[in-house]
């Protein structure tokens, strides 16, 4: 089965890794963001870069936009059977994209959301077919997610 | 000697290097420090920025050293932790253009109530400790049972 693991730089890059031993065994990519100041190691398989975006960048519009296109290109070459995400917002349009052509979605909140639901958090609710909370302090603000415990 | 460690967020931390760069001024840190720097832009007078490290040479650099000066990002502070270096962590703040949120300071209160890093939010509690940061004790950070990992799996392998 085709996995695909999608987050963004740094920390949610950090969780993503973690997950790599959950579908070892299938025919899994990553997709991450493109950072100068952090290099990603190969070894841990097929990786595809998008755009590094922040939504308090003056340039976040037009990074988006290029980054809904190269996700949807993206899809369509690998067409993943399952999409797992430890966020952040770069990696929303191909969650949608692989969800609109029937892909399961599952979602992990952040560790470090411990009190307050993220924005992406928020998004990816509405869309998740399985949607992981590491807080049990966030039951309320995701009443449906599960707790299993933490990446960390 | 000191690592210290800003992320790879886009938001500089100029704070965090202007508070070690005072501490180095005041005589306070004497020893060698370098920093893993990002995208924070203030040039420091007193130590070494290095904007790019790959993980290796992060790994490096935190083995090396005596104690560790890092934001609260989740991933830099546990990878010290896990290589038993004791963490001063100074959160970044929303309200300076650091973040997008105040994230930061949940994660440092969460791990300094469970005694694993100190955190500092001002010069005065830097300053108070750096050099005393050996006569503290902390608690070794062991990761807790988790079953993320196999019901992830699980999930994968029932499609």
């Amino acid at each position: 089965m085709k996995v695909c693991l999608i987050s963004s730089t740094g920390g949610h890059f950090d969780e993503l890794t973690k997950v790599i031993p959950a579908v070892e065994e299938h025919d899994y990519f990553l997709i991450t963001e493109k950072n100068k100041s952090r290099k990603v190691d190969s070894s841990q398989g097929k990786v595809y870069f998008l755009m590094q975006q922040e939504r308090k960048n003056a340039m976040f519009l037009l990074i988006f936009m290029a980054n809904i296109i190269k996700s949807f290109f993206l899809y369509l070459r690998e067409r993943p059977k399952v999409i797992i995400t430890t966020g952040a917002g770069a990696t929303y349009p191909f969650c949608l994209i692989g969800k609109i052509f029937g892909a399961k979605l599952i979602y992990i909140e952040s560790y470090a959301k411990i009190y307050s639901s993220s924005a992406t958090g928020r998004l990816m609710y509405k869309i998740s077919d399985e949607f992981f909370i590491q807080w049990e302090t966030l039951q309320d603000s995701y009443p449906n997610a599960k707790y299993r415990g933490a990446l960390f | 000697m000191i690592f210290a460690i800003v992320g790879t967020q886009r938001f500089p931390f100029n704070r965090m290097f202007e508070l070690i760069d005072e501490a180095i001024d005041a005589g306070i840190i004497k020893e060698e420090v370098v920093a893993q720097s990002g995208y924070t832009e203030y040039q420091p007078r007193n130590f070494t920025a290095i904007p790019f490290l790959t993980q290796e040479e992060m790994n490096n650099y935190v083995e090396r050293s005596r104690c560790i000066i890092s934001h609260a990002g989740v991933g830099s502070i546990t990878n010290c932790l896990e290589r038993g270096k004791q963490v001063i962590v100074i959160p970044r703040r929303k309200e300076w253009g650091e973040h997008v949120d105040d994230h930061q300071l949940e994660i440092s209160k969460v791990f300094q109530d469970n005694g694993y890093v100190a955190v500092a939010e001002s010069q005065a509690e830097l300053q108070k400790l750096v050099p005393s940061i050996e006569e503290l004790t902390f608690q070794p950070y062991v990761r807790k049972q988790s079953d993320l990992i196999s019901s992830i799996k699980n999930y994968v392998n029932s499609l």
